[in-house]
């Protein structure tokens, strides 16, 4: 049997944190989704081909570097990887670890690599470092997985999750320009020795939104995303959660964070709740700010990265 | 200050619509109303205007649509009470598209009040009722928006959604948990006393609640397959 020639997958946007899970929670979104497609090349290394302004070197490029890993795994010669973005870029909606969980995906079916879930997580894992500067695998283990996951570290280990039936979210991208090398930049504001009475909060928080994971409570999850920890010093680059988050829990939301390092803020919201109404309320949110934004509504998803 | 979103609700007082209105009313300023369709169980509208407030409706309405038992004649025994009512499920005891008939009225009254939900309490139990489905709310919220697309265009209606648990995948088991846990009825919670009636409705209802043992295994056994370690 001949080898295929080339290999695709796709893998959604994501939502990392969710308030008080910082560097632990991510949760798969159906509103976007990357594709990646990988072919074997006669010239040496790998080439990026990509649209939508993401960098086509391959070292900083997130799917080039989750190909040069799998490269080195295969022991490959050279790799073509063509990526389709769909993801908004620096929005904090997981842009660059849908394409490298793309990209591990078409990677580990175009050479064989057969790797297990948490191999697949790894490999998109080295990914990340082109963008957030060091590995974190909240984003790429729910684009992955897809789902909501729980990252332990030391060893890599993540446990996944069904989200409550139903669970709606909606997402407000705002139109600010994002500083580059953002993800970085952000984390720098978040400090290395939390308080122990902040942690202390984040880690109740934490537990009780995962409770309400299990039981399918979205109200429990929305009150579990209070954040003691990285919200508040980052509060002065996202000046407009507050009053975002206030009209979104009257119009039905049941909590609001921001998603990821940001900017933009993510509101989730319990089965029947009129999502329109809070992606409006967010909208005023923004605007009180003077700034406008972009309303993605969705859902979490299960599908992980798979084949396009 | 931002209004919440309006909602109606179609409310037959039973355990369904009651769970269905305590878990939207969390979220929604939640309008009620109940048809009087010349049903046998007359007590059904009475239970509608008990529970309205407990179930968090901010306005509750019955209207009176009897005539309907005269056009239904004896195509079913739920409006026709010289047939008997049978054992289990049967064609016999669907009412020709009734939840037609109930969300169009509910919906003319949402386009009047701009709420853009209009709910009913549907669940993927209640599948053997063709118009319970997701298929036919769809349908029908794509027909009624239709119907006013000229106004909606002109920003002077709001487009409306048909929403039930069903259409979420949502069965009776979990809209009763949720009901359950929602504020507006928070059975046990309360300090006042409800009245009479009440508690004895919410016995009946509490005695529904609590998960069989069995369906507490399933969803431990789901649960630990679902976030069973990767590695």
């Amino acid at each position: 049997m001949r080898r295929a020639r080339s290999a695709t997958a796709s893998a959604p946007s994501t939502t990392a944190n969710l308030g008080s899970g910082f560097d632990v929670f991510g949760m798969a979104l159906d509103a976007f989704r990357d594709t990646v497609t990988v072919s074997m090349s006669a010239s040496r290394g790998v080439r990026v081909v990509a649209d939508g302004g993401v960098p086509a070197g391959a070292r900083s490029n997130t799917a080039g570097l989750v190909a040069l890993a799998a490269m080195r795994m295969a022991g490959a010669r050279g790799l073509e990887v063509r990526v389709t973005k769909r993801v908004p870029v620096g929005m904090g909606m997981g842009s660059s670890a849908a394409s490298a969980a793309a990209a591990a995906v078409a990677c580990d079916r175009l050479l064989s690599l057969r790797l297990r879930p948490a191999g697949l997580v790894r490999l998109a894992g080295t990914g990340e470092r082109a963008s957030a500067g060091a590995v974190h695998y909240d984003n790429v283990a729910a684009a992955v997985l897809g789902g909501f996951v729980i990252v332990r570290t030391g060893p890599l280990d993540v446990v996944r999750m069904a989200p409550p039936r139903g669970m709606r979210c909606c997402v407000a991208v705002p139109e600010v320009a994002v500083p580059p090398k953002k993800t970085a930049a952000s984390r720098g504001l978040v400090p290395r020795r939390p308080r122990l009475e902040d942690a202390t909060a984040n880690v109740s928080n934490a537990a009780a939104l995962v409770a309400g994971m299990a039981r399918g409570d979205t109200a429990l999850v929305g009150s579990a995303m209070a954040d003691a920890i990285a919200e508040p010093p980052r509060r002065a680059s996202v000046p407009w959660l507050e009053a975002a988050r206030r009209r979104a829990v009257r119009a039905g939301a049941a909590g609001v964070a921001i998603s990821g390092a940001g900017p933009s803020i993510v509101a989730v919201a319990p089965a029947g709740a009129d999502i329109g109404a809070i992606g409006e309320a967010m909208r005023r949110g923004l605007a009180a700010s003077r700034v406008r934004c972009r309303i993605v509504e969705c859902r979490p998803t299960a599908r992980g990265a798979a084949r396009a | 200050m931002a209004r919440r979103p309006r909602a109606v609700a179609v409310f037959s007082g039973g355990l369904d619509s009651v769970c269905m209105c305590a878990h939207l009313s969390g979220f929604h300023e939640l309008h009620g109303i109940t048809f009087s369709y010349g049903q046998r169980a007359a007590q059904e509208v009475r239970a509608a205007r008990r529970l309205a407030r407990r179930a968090g409706l901010v306005e509750h309405r019955t209207v009176d649509i009897s005539f309907m038992r005269g056009l239904y004649a004896g195509t079913n025994v739920l409006t026709d009470s010289r047939s008997r009512l049978p054992g289990r499920f049967d064609y016999s005891i669907v009412v020709p598209v009734r939840n037609a008939v109930f969300l169009s009225i509910a919906s003319a009254w949402a386009f009047t009040i701009g709420a853009r939900t209009v709910a009913y309490g549907a669940h993927t139990g209640d599948r053997p009722y063709p118009d319970c489905r997701p298929a036919f709310s769809r349908a029908l919220e794509a027909a009624l928006n239709a119907g006013e697309s000229d106004g909606i265009r002109s920003k002077k209606r709001l487009p409306i959604r048909i929403w039930s648990p069903a259409s979420e995948g949502l069965s009776k088991a979990e809209m009763v948990r949720r009901g359950h846990a929602a504020p507006a009825l928070a059975l046990g919670r309360r300090r006042a006393p409800p009245a009479r009636v009440g508690v004895r409705q919410h016995a009946r209802l509490k005695e529904r609640v609590d998960p069989p043992p069995l369906a507490a295994l399933g969803e431990a056994l789901w649960l630990f397959h679902e976030s069973g370690p990767l590695a």
